[in-house]
């Protein structure tokens, strides 16, 4: 039991990740490799306001500052102009790993490629217990914040004027345009609140381990885009499953199979699913047009 | 042969020459339209082939190396099947996760010494070898890409449809360009352990493929030629700048990366390239409006 | 003429380094101190600042930490043919992979720190050490770059590297060109192997570790042991087996075994399996990276088994692992709280210049250096076979790890101590004192 509350735990922060990549592919059609930069940085953005003794919440939403504004500039400064060229779908890829390696690389300079810690204080860290099964409240958080992000995001999607507008981007950006949709600024938006919630994660990521350095989230990236498989890339609902179900594989396969070749089931999972069903559980089945 | 030159830049020089092999082992999927990144995987196949035969169970060098080239070879052809069958992205993913998995499976086994690697594994290859070797792939690429089979590579490069319409075996093609780039990669694996005499599983990560990557964008599709001059090109530049800091080369990397795609999508060999600059040169030059393609001829990010 | 300093012989004891040596040896010493003394004032004018040249000289062949010397030929000539300069090639891995990063940092910062003192006490007299540091980016193949150009460089020596599969990779090269080598952090087996010219301060904790596992497990009745190992680390996992073997034949039975990977940030499916098994003590062979997402986790699930863990554990460590870390025993080859060797001098020293305190690799760095160093003063010359047997021969040598020698296959015989964290700080362990969780 207390297992599959630790599968649980795993998964929420492997599913708010996957959203973050499931957004960003569903409506530019871009598989970032740039998210778990975005994750890192905006874990830096809110160590510096939790050293200049801000609280939690202003950390926080400081860190989410800093991603958000690396997004914008990616999306503006070099996505833009890649729309204008028309350029294939791994040119923005390319552009992605790019940028990663920048970021990467910037963030080990000014950290002198070690280890930073995180402050721990302030954040929900102290366990709760529920029923006898040790819960980490931190868990529990993320989870709830993935929750409420994939409903906030849903009601959008559905509900709103806005929200409408980034559908139809998703799914044919060409007639959008042609019906008097900004396209240009629903991408913008889009990629900026992926950011957004990637640098929640590795706010988390990194409360949860009080540690920090450049290279603390590059074993995600993968952990991410095999949630987004196994959920269906594009899906966002389908990215909290997968999510959580790569955290259930990781821990029931550290139990039953081996610690070792816990992450071999992770990978051989993308594996099997994209050769499978490549649209995942949720997703739609990809059509091209001729 | 380099012998004239200081140990530690023939050492350069050397690993410089198998790199090449990388290079080219990347850019023959990337010619084929396959955005594959196993050939860290099968590197590292290679490699611990290599290690393991002439270490444990005692093989001299050469048929160690021999048998380091066919094993990735065959592997591929087995992992074709599924890989292939994908597309774009998904394909990337998919070969991002095949190399994962053999390197994890190579970190758990007791036979690869799992995360210790191998150790005093016997240096008997030296530049000659290396450059036979590269002399000779240079040869069969030349011979291959001047072929009609080298045009039909191209043909599913830019459309895979149409060539199939045209008669083209299009799972043959990619199929093959996968083996190819698996033996390649295999055989640069192995000679790298002869040559630095020491392997472990960290050397085969991604980080193995960005610097590959910059190559291979950089170089174009076009011609084998194209990657391995960046390569020569940008090594040369490395050691004769010589970044203090380990992390402003990184960061040069990724602008490149980013600059070169934003600016050349095809690489430095597109002839798209060629015609867009000798546009704009006339229109600098006052001759009015020079032949511009048009947004969506360009062959643009064909990867 | 004559600068003043250079020519005055008060002989004064420099602080913190003693020893005594025969009558003898004394004489020799003085009269070859004041035929050095002659030529080097009266051909050298513009000495550099440091050097208290050979009055210092002829204190430090007195008071050499080196002792008795066995070895016969060169040692006792303190005529030394020491060059001007000697260059010492520092490869060390300063960038790249964050887990290595502090420790070929911390390294170069003790190995600077005893180069300085080297040259203000004047202890290799007028000779200077010039240091070649190159930064091999936690890359084997950077790693035998940086050698083969201090074999065209033809240093004199080397001191460094700090992950073992570069060295593995390099260390033959420095062995075919015939250059001393110390190694001050590798901890993994087979590094003096590469052969004669290769000897190394860090004691191959596989061990050491694994009997003093055995004390602590006793001494709170063990019965059972659980082990956590960080396996894609070669020192974590070469680690574990020899501490499951022993602990084994000292009776505790094993009842669960977990691995993780360095890249890993949730360990509570393999912590929650141990706390499963119920064992007594949880033996947890683990490196500086992941220490305190460990002992985090660990009481975040609640898990109360005197864990023995591993050394690597910074002032960072802990005090983010705050009462995480309360009673956790775990062995040292280094502690600031040793009174071993030289290490009340050097931490003197290192307060001088640093704010913070000195950290494990500090001493490694500073300790190394000065090992060859003393071997270069021993040798009288830089010749490499000469300093081979003078570093093979010492008697001992003052470092912050204790007094050491390198004459059993050129490891140095470091026993390291046990250390256990209370209330945050660390102390050193002892069996008879309760520590409340």
């Amino acid at each position: 039991m207390q297992q599959f509350i630790n599968g649980l735990s795993l998964g929420s922060s492997c599913a708010l990740l996957g959203v973050s990549v499931a957004l960003v592919w569903g409506v530019l059609r871009v598989l970032s490799f740039a998210q778990t930069q975005l994750m890192t940085w905006g874990a830096f953005g809110s160590l510096l306001a939790l050293r200049w003794d801000a609280p939690v919440l202003v950390a926080v939403l400081a860190g989410i500052a800093v991603a958000v504004a690396i997004s914008a500039v990616i999306d503006i400064a070099l996505f833009n102009r890649l729309r204008n060229q028309q350029a294939g779908e791994f040119a923005f890829v390319v552009v992605t790993i790019g940028v990663a390696q920048v970021l990467s690389s910037v963030a080990a300079m000014r950290t002198e490629n070690q280890a930073v810690s995180f402050p721990r204080q302030g954040f929900p860290v102290e366990p709760l217990t529920v029923f006898g099964q040790n819960v980490p409240r931190l868990s529990v958080v993320m989870m709830v914040f993935t929750l409420v992000a994939m409903v906030v995001l849903g009601y959008w999607l559905q509900r709103t004027r806005s929200g409408m507008a980034v559908r139809a981007v998703a799914f044919d950006a060409e007639t959008a345009e042609l019906l008097g949709i900004n396209s240009r600024r629903v991408f913008a938006t889009c990629f900026m609140v992926s950011g957004g919630m990637a640098a929640v994660a590795g706010i988390f990521f990194a409360a949860s381990a009080a540690q920090l350095s450049h290279t603390s989230n590059d074993s995600l990236l993968l952990v991410a885009f095999a949630a987004t498989v196994i959920g269906g890339l594009g899906s966002i609902p389908g990215a909290v499953i997968g999510g959580l179900a790569v955290g259930m594989i990781s821990v029931y396969s550290t139990v039953w199979v081996s610690p070792a070749f816990r992450e071999a089931v992770a990978m051989l999972a993308i594996l099997v699913v994209l050769v499978v069903r490549p649209q995942g559980i949720l997703g739609a089945k990809a059509t091209e047009r001729v | 042969m380099f012998d004239w030159l200081d140990p530690s830049q023939h050492f350069a020089v050397d690993v410089t020459l198998i790199t090449t092999l990388m290079v080219l082992s990347v850019h023959l999927v990337f010619r084929a339209g396959i955005f594959s990144l196993a050939s860290a995987g099968f590197a590292a196949i290679g490699a611990y082939t290599t290690a393991v035969l002439a270490t444990k169970e005692g093989w001299s060098t050469w048929p160690s190396i021999l048998a380091a080239t066919l094993l990735p070879s065959v592997l591929a052809v087995v992992f074709a099947v599924p890989v292939l069958r994908l597309r774009g992205i998904y394909l990337a993913l998919g070969s991002i996760a095949l190399s994962e998995v053999i390197v994890i499976l190579i970190e758990n086994t007791e036979l690869t010494n799992k995360t210790l690697g191998f150790i005093r594994i016997p240096k008997d290859v030296n530049s000659n070898h290396f450059v036979l070797i590269l002399a000779v792939v240079f040869a069969l690429l030349q011979l291959h890409a001047r072929s009609h089979r080298g045009r039909a590579v191209e043909a599913v490069r830019l459309d895979e449809r149409t060539a199939s319409g045209l008669g083209i075996d299009v799972r043959r093609v990619r199929t093959a360009a996968f083996v190819a780039s698996a033996a390649l990669a295999g055989l640069a694996g192995a000679l790298e352990a002869h040559h630095t005499t020491v392997i472990g599983p960290e050397n085969y990560g991604m980080n193995l493929l960005l610097p590959l990557f910059t190559y291979a964008l950089i170089g174009g599709n076009n011609h084998w030629l194209g990657p391995v001059l960046t390569c020569w090109g940008l090594t040369a530049l490395r050691h004769w700048w010589g970044f203090d800091d380990a992390n402003w080369e990184n960061i040069a990397y990724g602008v490149l990366l980013v600059v070169v795609v934003l600016l050349a999508p095809g690489g430095l060999t597109d002839p798209a390239l060629r015609r867009r600059a000798r546009a704009r040169l006339a229109r600098f030059r006052g001759r009015g409006s020079g032949p511009i393609p048009a947004p969506g001829t360009v062959e643009a990010g064909a990867t | 003429m004559c600068p003043s300093e250079l020519c005055s012989v008060a002989a004064g004891p420099r602080a913190g380094r003693t020893g005594g040596t025969t009558l003898n040896r004394r004489v020799i010493a003085a009269l070859a101190a004041s035929l050095l003394l002659v030529t080097a004032a009266c051909s050298d004018d513009d000495e550099p600042e440091a050097s208290t040249s050979t009055t210092a000289g002829e204190a430090s062949t007195d008071s050499t930490a080196a002792g008795e010397s066995t070895d016969t030929t060169a040692a006792a000539d303190p005529e030394s043919a020491l060059p001007d300069v000697i260059t010492i090639g520092v490869p060390l891995d300063t960038s790249g992979n964050p887990a290595v990063a502090p420790a070929g940092l911390g390294q170069l910062a003790g190995i600077e720190l005893a180069v300085q003192e080297i040259a203000d006490t004047g202890f290799l007299g007028d000779t200077e050490i010039e240091l070649e540091t190159v930064d091999t980016q936690g890359d084997t193949q950077a790693a035998v770059e940086a050698v083969l150009g201090f074999v065209q460089d033809e240093v004199d020596g080397v001191v460094g590297f700090a992950l073992t599969q570069s060295f593995l990779a390099a260390g033959p090269e420095l062995q075919t060109a015939g250059i001393p080598t110390m190694t001050g952090g590798l901890a993994a087996p087979g590094v003096t192997e590469v052969g004669d010219f290769v000897f190394r301060l860090f004691p191959n904790i596989g061990a050491i570790a694994p009997a003093a596992d055995v004390e602590v497990a006793e001494s709170v009745g063990a019965t059972t042991a659980a082990y956590l190992t960080q396996s894609d680390v070669a020192t974590a996992a070469g680690l574990q087996p020899a501490r499951k073997a022993a602990l084994e034949a000292a009776g505790i039975e094993t009842v669960e075994e977990q691995t993780f990977a360095s890249t890993d940030t949730d360990l509570r499916a393999q912590l929650t399996a141990i706390q499963d098994s119920g064992a007594d003590v949880i033996v947890a062979s683990i490196v500086s990276g992941s220490q305190t997402l460990v002992y985090l986790q660990a009481q975040e699930l609640g898990i109360d088994a005197q864990i023995i863990g591993s050394a690597g554990v910074t002032g960072d460590i802990l005090s983010q692992a705050g009462d995480a870390m309360q009673c956790a025993v775990y062995l040292v080859p280094w502690a600031p709280q040793s009174d071993d060797g030289n290490n009340a001098h050097f931490l003197e020293l290192w307060g001088e210049s640093n704010d913070t305190p000195p950290n494990v690799f500090n001493a490694y760095g500073y300790g190394a250096m000065w090992a060859l160093a003393t071997a270069f003063q021993e040798a009288g010359s830089v010749d490499g076979a000469a300093v081979r047997d003078a570093l093979a021969g010492l008697d001992s040598v003052e470092t912050p790890l204790g007094d050491v020698n390198f004459q059993t296959d050129r490891d140095a015989g470091v026993q390291g101590t046990n250390i256990q964290v209370q209330d945050g700080e660390e102390v050193v362990w002892d069996p008879e004192t309760e520590c409340t969780r």
